[in-house]
């Protein structure tokens, strides 16, 4: 069996890969595929605390690399469910502590034996980034309907292409409000993908429960009620290969909205 | 150490004194290729095992896919636990004598290095345990085995709710924590009384010894861990901490998976001649300090940072991040602190976790703190109160 390897990156930091990388990961375990989470955001780790397992943490990607320990002894198993696993970063070293070879061998390890191996990348172009997209086959460009974050994602674009072992490449657009949409206060799902010319995997709505997971330790998808999370939920689905229509977001939530909403076509269709 | 004769491969651990030294050798032979796919021969000596303990042995060496075909020992306690386990006891004096006098006398005496330290400090062996799981899981029919290993889950679950009791009590008086265990190894053999009553009369069906067994995997997972773990004797301790009217009362529910006892040695009494360096800055997440001696922080120490010393650390702020005393294996060390919040706390060769409920990562601020002691009792690290 070999799995997938899969880099979670942005250019821009604070767009949401860390969330993404979360979210997705518990996401596809839900569905019952086994996957390993590496966070190589090495000296900056956050992935711990998402998932609520920084208390769990013996060894990191770093003794693993420096073969202080065995592999599986630093794969940290998620307590609500068994098949999803974490390799921390290390805390105390910087990026320089890892080499790609280093880490393309420990992928491709790791597909042996897990059906997803998500990487989760640190901000930048740097050495950080290099080392993740390293043993990755396929890349999830995370970016938000700024313009700083979509000329970030373009030229992360390109550093993707540019890399032979990249097969492929797919946008998740987080942090969407419908609303500034509607009132062209934001750019649209559209205008990105026009600017960016890439296939969409997801588009995430903007949360304020995602705020929330994040100080208790459990990804949104946990929650039924979050809307971001049924949006992840729909990600890992479609990274399976299912076929998932979008969420409609511009969906009126009062009655308010809908009669303003039918006036407004009205006003369109003169 | 070792040697093949017939088709089994024997391992002599006779001169081993404690399950550690075992778990040690053992996870030196692991590597080695010759002792994969085998039919292992284990001498032990006078080492008294307990069932969980001879169970993780024997996971230990099915995952290198060898099986342990019979075992020496000159303990009753380890005999009847192999019984129990199924594993086939025999005295093999006679063979010893022929194939190991000559042998003996040209190999050198062996010598231990104790495994304690930092790097050694092991508290996830998902293969080991997934690969005993999934065994456990798939065997839970009608054998023997299956049936033994249920009684284990059910006594370390047990231990678990037993063995909860409060730090208070245990700083009043120490005979409590005596107590304690007497009490705990009285519900053991209550417990496997009563398991093999129920055993007899067939009351667990197997679909509810599964149920069983799958709520308690995770404890007996934790167990096995820490028995692996290099000497890792204390199972966790989950302290909460609840703000009332009067102040902080710290509440430390300590799990146990073997008792040892305590031994007092010069090294324990090595710390007083220590030297100490101080360090007055508080520690951000990242910053690492590695000293030999006793470590004095003038400040907080953040979530993310870790103080490693060989004897004392003492933290005159708010400790959050990782403290490991007594890192080269010194039992005696301790770590003090005026507000205990450490996300893990590891004194020589004992771990223990923050519990998963508490997500307070910076603490309150309050007028008044509580300073607290963590300390090593009866292979546990117990949080103390400093009211005096």
């Amino acid at each position: 069996m070999s799995g997938r390897v899969i880099v979670i990156t942005s250019g821009k930091g604070g767009v949401g890969k860390t969330t993404t990388s979360a979210n997705i990961g518990t996401a596809l375990a839900k569905n019952g595929s086994s996957v390993v989470l590496i966070d190589t955001d090495i000296g900056l780790r956050n992935l711990d605390l998402l998932l609520g397992l920084e208390n769990r943490i013996v060894y990191t990607l770093v003794d693993v690399v420096e073969e202080r320990c065995k592999l599986k002894q630093a794969l940290v198993k998620d307590k609500r469910n068994p098949n999803l696993c974490l390799l921390a970063a290390a805390q105390t070293r910087d990026k320089s502590a890892v080499s790609q070879d280093q880490l393309k061998e420990l992928c491709d390890e790791l597909k042996e034996e897990f059906d997803f191996v998500l990487l989760d990348c640190p901000a930048g172009i740097e050495q950080g980034f290099q080392n993740a997209v390293a043993g990755a086959s396929e890349a999830i460009v995370v970016t938000t309907p700024e313009v700083s974050a979509i000329r970030d994602a373009d030229r992360i674009i390109g550093l993707l292409q540019a890399r032979e072992e990249i097969d492929s490449y797919k946008l998740v657009i987080n942090r969407v409000r419908p609303q500034m949409v509607q009132t062209n206060d934001m750019l649209s799902v559209d205008d990105v993908i026009n600017t960016l010319h890439c296939d969409l995997l997801g588009v995430v709505p903007d949360d304020t429960y995602i705020i929330t997971s994040t100080n208790k330790g459990i990804p949104a998808v946990n929650e039924e009620k979050s809307l971001a999370g049924k949006a992840y939920l729909n990600i890992a689905r479609r990274i399976m290969g299912e076929d998932v229509p979008f969420i409609d977001l511009d969906e009126p939530k009062n009655i308010l909205d809908k009669i303003k909403r039918f006036f407004k076509s009205l006003g369109k269709g003169e | 150490m070792e040697q093949n004769y017939n088709d089994s491969y024997v391992i002599d651990l006779s001169y081993a004194v404690t399950a550690s030294d075992i778990v040690y050798e053992l996870s030196s032979i692991i590597d080695n290729d010759r002792a994969k796919n085998q039919k292992i021969v284990l001498k032990l000596g006078d080492v008294d095992l307990n069932q969980s303990q001879l169970l993780s042995i024997r996971s230990l060496i099915n995952s290198i896919n060898s099986t342990v075909e019979i075992l020496e020992t000159n303990s009753e306690q380890t005999e009847l636990a192999a019984i129990n386990l199924g594993i086939v006891v025999s005295e093999m004096k006679s063979l010893e004598a022929e194939q190991t006098s000559s042998v003996e006398s040209s190999l050198p005496e062996p010598t231990y290095v104790q495994s304690y330290g930092y790097v050694k400090l092991e508290d996830h062996l998902p293969n080991d345990n997934e690969e005993d799981n999934k065994s456990e899981d798939s065997v839970c029919k009608d054998t023997k085995m299956s049936n033994d290993e249920k009684n284990a889950s059910v006594i370390v679950e047990d231990f678990a709710s037993k063995a909860g009791f409060k730090s208070e009590d245990v700083a009043d008086d120490k005979q409590d924590v005596m107590n304690n265990e007497v009490k705990n190894e009285e519900v053991l053999s209550e417990n496997i009384e009563k398991l093999e009553e129920l055993k007899q009369d067939n009351l667990i069906s197997d679909e509810k010894a599964d149920e069983i067994f799958e709520a308690k995997s995770e404890d007996i997972q934790d167990a096995l861990d820490n028995i692996y773990a290099s000497e890792v004797k204390l199972e966790s301790i989950l302290e909460s901490e609840v703000q009332n009217e009067e102040g902080i009362i710290s509440e430390a529910q300590v799990k146990r998976a073997i008792l040892k006892e305590e031994k007092y040695t010069e090294a324990d009494f090595e710390i007083d001649h220590f030297s100490t360096t101080y360090i007055k800055q508080t520690l951000r997440s990242g910053q690492i300090v590695n000293y030999d001696g006793n470590v004095v922080i003038i400040g907080d120490c953040h979530p993310g940072s870790e103080v490693i010393a060989s004897g004392d650390i003492t933290v005159w702020g708010v400790l959050s991040g990782i403290a490991h005393a007594g890192a080269k294996g010194n039992e005696r060390a301790r770590v003090r602190a005026l507000k205990m919040n450490a996300i893990q706390l590891r004194i020589a060769n004992c771990y223990a976790r923050k519990p998963d409920g508490m997500n307070t990562i910076f603490p309150e601020r309050s007028s008044t703190f509580t300073p607290e002691e963590a300390r090593i009792i009866n292979d546990e690290i117990v949080i103390f109160k400093i009211n005096d």
